[in-house]
């Protein structure tokens, strides 16, 4: 797998995200999943950082639709994972599932 | 009852400085949001970190150009504070006596001091953001927001070594304590405004946007 792959904690959450919510990915059903998932406050410009930097990776591809009232007059931009996306999405799952099953929980102590 | 305008000021700042690549969508994102309810308060928290967040990616980014700025801003600094406090000192007696105050007095000494030597050494240290940004004329916000960074880490360190280089018998009022803190963010101030000044003449994509 090459290196540009390997995912961040956040970048795998907002890849996550994405297979989701589906077709109509953009940022502020992204960032709801993310904080319905997590419970935590999600900052928009941080989940478009982190999508930019997915985007030059190879792992996002983005298209803008159109301009709505409700926004402004500003358009969204769509986002959808790629097939090296979902390779790196699946990389990653596997990494973290074999990590746990490795890991000794009965003596942890909290 | 909440209104169906963001705040105007706030939605100005995301549209002069968030990065362009995704500029449009992030503000109809946060109108959008406000529109369904969410507070200012929401609305000013998001277009700071979305620009905090953008600076933060594009000095990640530009590792080397942030060095670059940050040198090339402080040698500006420091060529131009000579000029600007030798200019001061020689303003000072015209100061004094156009402010007819007591030469003894603590509050003499320092408005005559920040209205001659300090004043020029603002002006300077705003030609110096002015350059900087120019000079990182894709890169300004960012550059111009390391260097004066690392100017009110310098000047913050400065004041915390001269407080306690200090004698015990001579503890400062909380009067000199504020105007201390205040010269300290002003010359990182007058950088950043003079990066902004720059800055309003640098072509910005959004301007190709028609008003909405």
């Amino acid at each position: 797998m090459p290196r540009s792959e390997f995912l961040g904690g956040f970048e795998l959450l907002v890849l996550l995200a994405l297979l989701r919510v589906g077709d109509e990915a953009y940022g502020v059903p992204i960032a709801e999943a993310i904080e319905e998932s997590s419970g935590r406050d999600v900052a928009l410009g941080s989940v478009y950082v982190t999508l930019g930097r997915l985007e030059d990776k190879g792992l996002v591809a983005s298209q803008v639709g159109e301009p709505t009232a409700v926004r402004g007059g500003r358009a969204k931009t769509y986002f959808r994972i790629t097939a090296a996306g979902l390779r790196a999405v699946r990389h990653a799952q596997r990494t973290l599932t074999n990590l746990w099953s490795s890991v000794p929980l009965k003596g942890a102590t909290s | 009852m909440s209104s169906v305008h963001p705040p105007r000021i706030g939605t100005w700042l995301a549209e002069r400085f968030l990065p362009a690549a995704h500029r449009e969508s992030i503000v109809g994102d946060l109108v959008e949001q406000f529109r369904r309810g969410r507070s200012g308060w929401w609305y000013w928290r998001q277009v700071c970190a979305a620009i905090l967040a953008g600076i933060a990616q594009d000095l990640a980014a530009h590792k080397l150009r942030a060095v670059g700025a940050v040198a090339l801003g402080w040698t500006l600094y420091y060529a131009l504070s000579f000029p600007a406090t030798s200019a001061g000192q020689a303003l000072e007696p015209a100061t004094r006596s156009a402010l007819a105050c007591d030469p003894a007095s603590f509050s003499c000494q320092f408005w005559v001091n920040q209205l001659s030597a300090e004043l020029l050494i603002y002006v300077a240290a705003a030609i110096t953001g002015w350059i900087v940004a120019r000079l990182h004329r894709a890169h300004w916000l960012s550059m111009l927001s390391v260097y004066a960074a690392s100017v009110l880490v310098f000047e913050c360190a400065a004041v915390i070594w001269f407080m306690a280089g200090r004698p015990v018998l001579m503890p400062l009022s909380p009067v000199v304590l504020m105007l201390a803190n205040l010269t300290v963010v002003l010359r990182p101030v007058s950088i950043f405004a003079g990066g902004m000044w720059a800055g309003r003449a640098i072509p910005n994509p959004q301007s190709e946007i028609p008003n909405r």
